[in-house]
């Protein structure tokens, strides 16, 4: 028993002190009586030794199923904190045992009843409340990639009918999830701010810059940049404005998405140039361009 | 009953960026109606602003007759199916399907005859029990779906449902898509970068380009009488074939004259062409490969014969595809297998002149 968490193990003693039944959770049924519960992602047996003794097993398996993630959410919440004392670390080490982590930070746009419920069933994994922004954390014990965090919006924005913004980030040592929780704290921030629209985060550290500019430099680099040109750009221009950076500089791509003749593509390209004296053909002015698109959300 | 409208809907983001420009559009009852365009052209803004997951910066949306630009998502009676999705790992196929209705406190009785019933429509009856991990990617997409259809909305709203699906599957559950609406009968919008399915699939179709509306038909028409360039380059694949003429008259007639190639027009098109002042002047001409036929084998003769280097051949089935380059444009002709070219032939082909588009060089808009 003592591979499970403090108040489970507390439980167990009284269920045995007052019930006189010996309780057990096993690997199989074999038991006279026994109910199913997943710990962990396995499945165990809660067991006794006394027939027909299911429905009080039942009630016995929903408080240690809530007990179980109520334990484990604390120590979500309190790892990522940094306030574990040395025993919780190797209890919560050895529930989360993988050789990668996956960490998600995950925010909707508008107050959600259903959303940790819903993200209890979809991850089958420890989550925890921020006690800010309401913000909802997910340790995964393994990697995932940019497709596995869409599915996710996906269905959360199908079942639950609102947008969601997450970011994610994958380590291998536990010890690190305080440090990569703060930094994810910030690029969410970020997202929010600047990306408000987008689960993309190719810019975040464009974002990241922009963001820790002091005012007295916001200002010298708007003068010196000439932002108030982008002002000048119509709907048409400044929509290739973002595609031609979207699309790496690439004009041939940037004319197959456009559905352009690259000769239009090319003019157009000059215009937004006499405009702002910005030529996004040229790698520095491109950057130049993409730095002024976020400051103007600063 | 379920009608959407939309008045002069825009969508313009913080930076700048206008993702979608007026839209205009009336989506009747029942309607299968598409969403087509290239990546980027505000096809799928345009519908996440009507599931509300998106806001509207300007303009209108009205289902059934009721403003829904302030009304929360989940009170616009909608539904919505995703490209990607996830099914809930250790709930069973009745559990994922029944997981929204238990969140809305449906009664336990209800979320069994709803399950049932979209299980019967999906042919999920006999996979109830099991868990996602049991099931093929097809079955799984056939959950996602059902996840949708218990909810039993006004409107069902897809986006790009089937394009993480293989090519075969993609075709099968197009079918069973079909077969969906036809049985329950809601209204879907269903959005699309893949013109095969805009094509099967939808009652209508609406091209989207820049977060603009190009045209709104049915498939058939958008075929045969594209109102713009965008439209007859994007519907039809292989794509039409352009060629930039010069309009000419000579004895009162007029031709198409590019290179050494001279073309005869209808007597309408004659007319059109003078009235509208194209005379003299350059047009684009738009020929779908398929009116371009290989002179050995055609039964009907037409009036105009091009020549052309076969630069390439491809054989898929039921027909060939001859690559070719004329007046320095690529061009392509769909022929019958038993075409006797090869790549390096000179090949003589009937280009059928009452099939050709016509388009102004400037504004790209259809003459007729």
């Amino acid at each position: 028993m003592n591979k499970y968490p403090y108040k489970i193990q507390k439980l167990f003693q009284k269920i045995q002190e007052e019930m006189q039944s010996n309780i057990t959770l096993r690997d199989n049924n074999d038991a006279a009586s026994s109910v199913s519960l997943w710990l962990n992602k396995k499945e165990v047996f809660l067991s006794s030794d006394q027939p027909g003794f299911e429905p009080q097993l039942k009630m016995i398996a929903y408080v240690i199923e809530e007990l179980w993630s109520e334990s484990f959410e604390n120590l979500l919440k309190r790892s990522i904190e940094g306030n574990l004392d040395h025993d919780e670390w190797q209890l919560f080490e050895e529930k989360m045992d993988a050789e990668e982590y996956t960490l998600l930070l995950i925010q909707t746009d508008r107050a959600c009843d259903h959303l940790y419920s819903t993200l209890a069933r979809l991850l089958e994994t420890v989550l925890c409340e921020t006690v800010y922004q309401k913000q909802i954390i997910a340790l995964l014990p393994k990697k995932v990639d940019d497709i596995y965090i869409k599915e996710i919006c996906g269905t959360l924005e199908s079942e639950l009918f609102t947008h969601v913004s997450v970011v994610s980030s994958s380590f291998s040592s536990l010890e690190k999830i305080k440090q990569e929780y703060l930094k994810m704290k910030e690029k969410l921030h970020l997202i929010m701010k600047y990306h408000p629209t987008t689960n993309s985060h190719d810019e975040i550290w464009l974002a990241t810059l922009v963001e820790n500019l002091d005012e007295e430099n916001t200002e010298i680099l708007k003068q010196d940049c000439a932002i108030e040109t982008l002002d000048l750009l119509d709907e048409d221009l400044m929509q290739t404005v973002h595609l031609f950076l979207k699309n790496h500089l690439n004009i041939a791509e940037t004319a197959r998405v456009m559905y352009l003749h690259r000769n239009t593509l090319i003019y157009r390209l000059e215009k937004i140039m006499n405009i702002t004296g910005l030529d996004l053909r040229n790698f520095e002015d491109a950057m130049k361009m993409s730095f002024l698109l976020m400051l103007r959300k600063k | 009953m379920a009608t959407i409208q939309l008045k002069n809907v825009t969508k313009q983001y913080d930076n700048g960026f206008v993702a979608v420009k007026d839209f205009d559009l009336d989506i009747d009852d029942k309607e299968f109606i598409i969403f087509v365009g290239p990546s980027g052209c505000g096809k799928s803004t345009t519908m996440r602003m009507i599931a509300g997951l998106e806001e509207i910066t300007e303009g209108d949306l009205y289902i059934d007759g009721k403003r829904m630009n302030d009304v929360e998502p989940k009170d616009r009676d909608i539904a919505m199916v995703f490209q990607n999705y996830a099914l809930y790992p250790h709930m069973s196929v009745y559990e994922n399907m029944a997981f929204g209705l238990k969140l809305k406190k449906t009664p336990k009785d209800e979320i069994d005859r709803k399950v049932n019933e979209a299980a019967k429509i999906l042919d999920l009856e006999t996979l109830l029990d099991r868990k996602p991990a049991q099931l093929s990617g097809g079955q799984r997409q056939r959950v996602a779906m059902g996840r949708a259809i218990v909810r039993n909305p006004k409107v069902f709203l897809m986006d790009e449902p089937l394009s993480n699906l293989d090519a075969k599957l993609r075709v099968q559950m197009r079918t069973e898509i079909s077969k969906l609406h036809h049985r329950l009968g809601n209204t879907i919008i269903y959005v699309t970068h893949d013109q095969t399915e805009a094509m099967t699939l939808g009652t209508r179709i609406v091209v989207m380009n820049r977060g603009v509306i190009q045209q709104v038909d049915t498939p058939k028409n958008l075929y045969d009488h594209p109102d713009n360039m965008f439209v007859a380059g994007f519907i039809g694949s292989p794509q039409m074939n352009f060629v930039v003429c010069d309009v000419i008259e000579n004895n009162g007639g007029i031709y198409l004259v590019f290179g050494e190639n001279v073309l005869h027009v209808t007597d309408e098109r004659a007319k059109t062409l003078k009235e509208e002042g194209y005379v003299g002047k350059r047009v684009m001409m738009g020929i779908r490969p398929e009116n371009l036929h290989d002179k050995k084998l055609s039964r009907v003769q037409y009036k105009d014969v091009i020549k052309a280097k076969v630069s390439v051949y491809e054989l898929v089935g039921s027909e060939v595809y001859l690559y070719f380059d004329l007046n320095f444009s690529n061009m392509v002709a769909r022929v019958s297998p038993e075409t006797e070219a090869r790549v390096g032939d000179e090949v003589e082909l009937y280009l059928d002149s009452s099939a050709m588009h016509l388009f102004d060089l400037d504004t790209e808009k259809a003459i007729r």
